[in-house]
C-alpha cells in the first residue's frame, strides 16, 4: 500500500496549519461524548422536550378558554386565569432554578472527562506535536462542552418563547422578546461558567470520575458556604462564590413575576453579572496553567 | 555530510538546578540518524526543544526554521512519535489518526483517506475500527508511527519506537523505519537507548550523555579503525595464554574465543604466536574484529 504517492504532493500546497483547529477538536470531542454517554444523549433529548411539553401545557391553560381543569394541576398562583401574572417570566425563573442542577450533572459527565482523560492517556504529547496553540486546545474543549450544554440551557427558552407566541391568541412576539433575551443572556453566562468550571475541575486530576465528583461537590458546597459566610459576616460579597446565587439574583431582577413569596436576593445585580466572568476566568486560568504544566512534564 | 536537516549551537535546557541539555552542538543531515544515550541523557528533552515544545537557551534550527520562534511551522513539517504510551481515548484508530491529520492541516476527507492508508502501511489495517483503548502495547507503537506519518512530513522524530515490542514486532518496526528512509525518502531521527536498534537502521549517530554530545558522525567511521582487536580461536589452556599475552603488553580476555588488543594498536600478530608458543597453545583461527557501536558508545560515555 503506497503511503507516498505523487498525488499526495498536492498536500505540499496546503496551508501549513489548519484554520480552525479548535473547531476540529470541538466537533471530535462532541461526537466522542455523544457516542459514549447514553445519559448525555438522554438529557439532550429529554430536557428540552420535557420543558417544551410543560410550557405547552402551561400556555395552553393560560390562553385557552375552557381549559379550566388546568388550574388544579399547575402550580400557578391564582390559577391559570390569573392574567396579571407574567407566566413567561415565571416559567423562565423556574427553568433557571430547575435546570441548574441538571446542568451541573451534565457538565460533570461531559466536561469533566475531557482534560482528565487526555492527562491520563498522555494525549497532550500527541496534540501538541501538531501545529496547535495551547489556547486553541482549551478553546476546542470549551466549545465542545458549551455546544452540548446549550441543548439544555439555550434551546428550552427559545422553544418556550416559540410555544407561547404560537399559542397566544394575539401577537405577543415583541412583548416577550426582552424577557427572552434576558433569559438567554443569563443562560449563556451560566453556560460558559459551568463549562469552564467543568474543565477547570477536569484539569486538576487524571481520573474523570474524580473530576466529576469534585465539580458536583464544589457546586453543591459553594452556595451553602456562600450563604453562611454572607450571613455570618454580613458581607453579601461572599455570595459571589456561588454562580447559583447569581442566577437567582439575575432571574429575580430581570424576569420579575410579582409573587409574595418571591424574596429578592441580597446579591447586587452588578455583583451577580460579575460572578460569571470572574468564575470563568478563574477556571480557565487554572486550566491553562495545568495544561502547560502537564505538557512540560509529559 | 548531506544537506543539513537540523542543527543546534550551544543549546542548553535547565529544569531548575538540573541541566538536561548542556551546550549541545550538533549537525544532522539527510537519512536516518540515531540519537543514542542512556536513560536520562536528554534525548527526549532535545527532541521536545527541537519541536518547539520547550524553550531553551542557545540556537536551534530545523529545516531552516527556528523552533523557538516558529514552533507551529516546525511542527507542521515534522512527524513526532512520542516515547510514552499515549493515545486519545474513546476513538477508533482511524478516527485518532484522521483527527491528528486534521490538526496538522489536512482536510477531513483527505485526512480519513490518509489515515486508512497509513494504518494499512504500519500493519493495523484489520484493527483500524477498534477503539484504541483496547490496543496492545505493540499496536499502540504502530499507531503512534501512523499518526506521525499521516500528514506526510519530511522529517520524523521517533522516540524509542521499539519500546515494549516483542522480537518480531521490533524487527518489523525497524524494517518499517528503514523502508521509510529508503523508499519514501523520509529523514528520521531515531532516539533510542537500544544499541542494536540504532546499529540496525542508522548510518549516522549522535551520542548523548548527561545532556552533552559526546560523539557524533557516521557509524561506519566510528566503528572502523577498530581492527586492532583480534579474535583468536585456540586449543589449549586459555587462561595461561591470556596471561602470556598480558605479559607481552597486549590486552586479552575470553569471550567465546580469546579477544586480543595488541599494544599501541599495532597489526603485528607475531606477538600472539609468540604467546602461543610460550604456553603450548595451538592457534586454530585468527580474525580481526571491528569495534561495535556498543564499544563506541561505552568509550564515549566513559570519556
Amino acid at each position: 500500500m503506497p503511503i507516498y504517492d505523487a498525488a499526495y504532493r498536492v498536500l505540499e500546497t496546503r496551508p501549513l496549519r489548519p484554520r480552525t483547529p479548535w473547531w476540529t477538536i470541538a466537533t471530535t470531542m462532541m461526537r466522542r461524548t455523544l457516542k459514549r454517554h447514553w445519559i448525555v444523549r438522554g438529557l439532550i433529548f429529554v430536557i428540552p422536550a420535557g420543558f417544551c411539553f410543560f410550557a405547552t401545557v402551561v400556555f395552553y391553560g393560560r390562553y385557552m378558554a375552557g381549559a379550566r381543569g388546568m388550574d388544579r394541576a399547575l402550580p400557578i398562583p391564582g390559577g391559570v386565569g390569573n392574567i396579571k401574572l407574567d407566566i413567561f417570566n415565571m416559567l423562565g425563573n423556574q427553568f433557571l432554578q430547575a435546570v441548574g442542577m441538571f446542568a451541573v450533572i451534565f457538565v460533570a459527565l461531559v466536561g469533566a472527562p475531557l482534560i482528565a482523560e487526555d492527562h491520563r492517556a498522555r494525549a497532550l504529547s500527541l496534540y501538541f506535536s501538531r501545529p496547535l496553540k495551547r489556547r486553541e486546545y482549551v478553546l476546542g474543549k470549551l466549545t465542545a462542552v458549551v455546544v452540548l450544554l446549550s441543548f439544555l440551557l439555550i434551546l428550552p427558552p427559545i422553544m418556550m418563547y416559540l410555544v407561547e407566541v404560537v399559542i397566544a391568541p394575539t401577537n405577543i412576539a415583541m412583548d416577550r422578546l426582552p424577557s427572552l433575551l434576558w433569559l438567554l443572556a443569563i443562560s449563556t453566562a451560566a453556560l460558559v461558567t459551568f463549562s469552564a468550571a467543568s474543565l477547570g475541575a477536569s484539569a486538576l486530576t487524571k481520573r474523570p470520575a474524580q473530576a466529576g465528583a469534585l465539580l458536583v461537590g464544589v457546586m453543591i458546597l459553594l452556595p451553602v458556604t456562600a450563604q453562611i459566610l454572607a450571613q455570618q459576616l454580613d458581607a453579601p460579597g461572599w455570595l459571589m462564590l456561588s454562580p447559583f446565587e447569581a442566577i437567582r439574583a439575575l432571574g429575580r431582577h430581570h424576569l420579575p413575576y410579582l409573587l409574595a413569596f418571591d424574596e429578592p436576593s441580597r446579591m447586587s445585580i452588578t455583583r451577580a453579572w460579575l460572578t460569571f466572568p470572574l468564575w470563568s476566568a478563574g477556571c480557565l486560568s487554572l486550566l491553562a496553567w495545568r495544561v502547560r504544566r502537564v505538557e512540560v512534564v509529559e | 555530510m548531506a544537506a543539513r536537516i537540523l542543527g543546534t549551537e550551544r543549546l542548553t535546557k535547565k529544569f531548575g538546578s538540573f541541566t538536561a541539555l548542556d551546550n549541545v552542538d550538533l549537525e544532522v543531515g539527510e537519512g536516518v540518524t540515531g540519537l543514542l544515550g542512556p536513560n536520562g541523557a536528554g534525548k527526549t528533552t532535545l527532541l521536545r526543544v527541537l519541536l518547539g515544545l520547550l524553550p531553551a537557551q542557545g540556537r536551534a534550527e530545523v529545516l531552516g526554521l527556528d523552533p523557538t520562534r516558529e514552533p507551529l511551522e516546525v511542527r507542521a513539517r515534522l512527524g513526532y512519535m512520542p516515547e510514552s504510551e499515549c493515545l486519545i481515548p474513546g476513538l477508533t484508530s482511524v478516527e485518532v489518526v484522521a483527527f491528528l491529520g486534521r490538526l496538522a492541516g489536512l482536510e477531513r476527507r483527505q485526512a480519513f483517506k490518509r489515515a486508512h492508508e497509513v494504518l494499512y502501511y504500519v500493519g493495523l489495517g484489520e484493527a483500524r475500527y477498534r477503539a484504541v483503548d483496547e490496543y496492545s502495547l505493540g499496536m499502540q507503537q504502530r499507531l503512534k508511527l501512523a499518526q506521525a506519518l499521516v500528514h506526510d512530513p519530511d522529517v520524523l522524530f521517533l522516540d524509542e519506537p521499539t519500546n515494549g515490542l516483542d522480537p518480531k514486532g521490533r524487527t518489523e518496526m525497524l524494517g518499517l523505519i528503514s523502508e521509510l528512509a529508503r523508499e519514501h525518502h523520509k529523514h528520521i531521527i531515531l532516539s533510542s537507548h537500544l544499541l542494536p536498534d540504532v546499529e540496525a537502521v542508522c548510518p549516522h549517530v549522535v551520542v548523548l550523555d548527561r545532556g552533552r554530545v559526546v560523539r557524533q558522525g557516521d557509524v561506519a567511521e566510528m566503528t572502523s579503525g577498530g581492527d586492532r582487536a583480534w579474535r583468536v580461536e585456540i586449543r589449549g589452556e586459555a587462561d595461561g595464554f591470556c596471561r602470556a599475552l598480558t605479559k607481552l603488553g597486549a590486552t586479552a580476555h575470553m569471550d567465546g574465543a580469546v579477544l586480543v588488543e595488541l599494544p599501541g594498536g599495532g597489526d603485528d600478530t607475531s606477538l600472539i604466536f609468540r604467546a602461543a608458543v610460550d604456553t603450548g597453545v595451538q592457534v586454530r583461527g585468527l580474525t580481526p574484529t571491528r569495534r561495535s557501536l556498543e564499544d563506541v558508545f561505552l568509550d564515549a560515555v566513559a570519556d
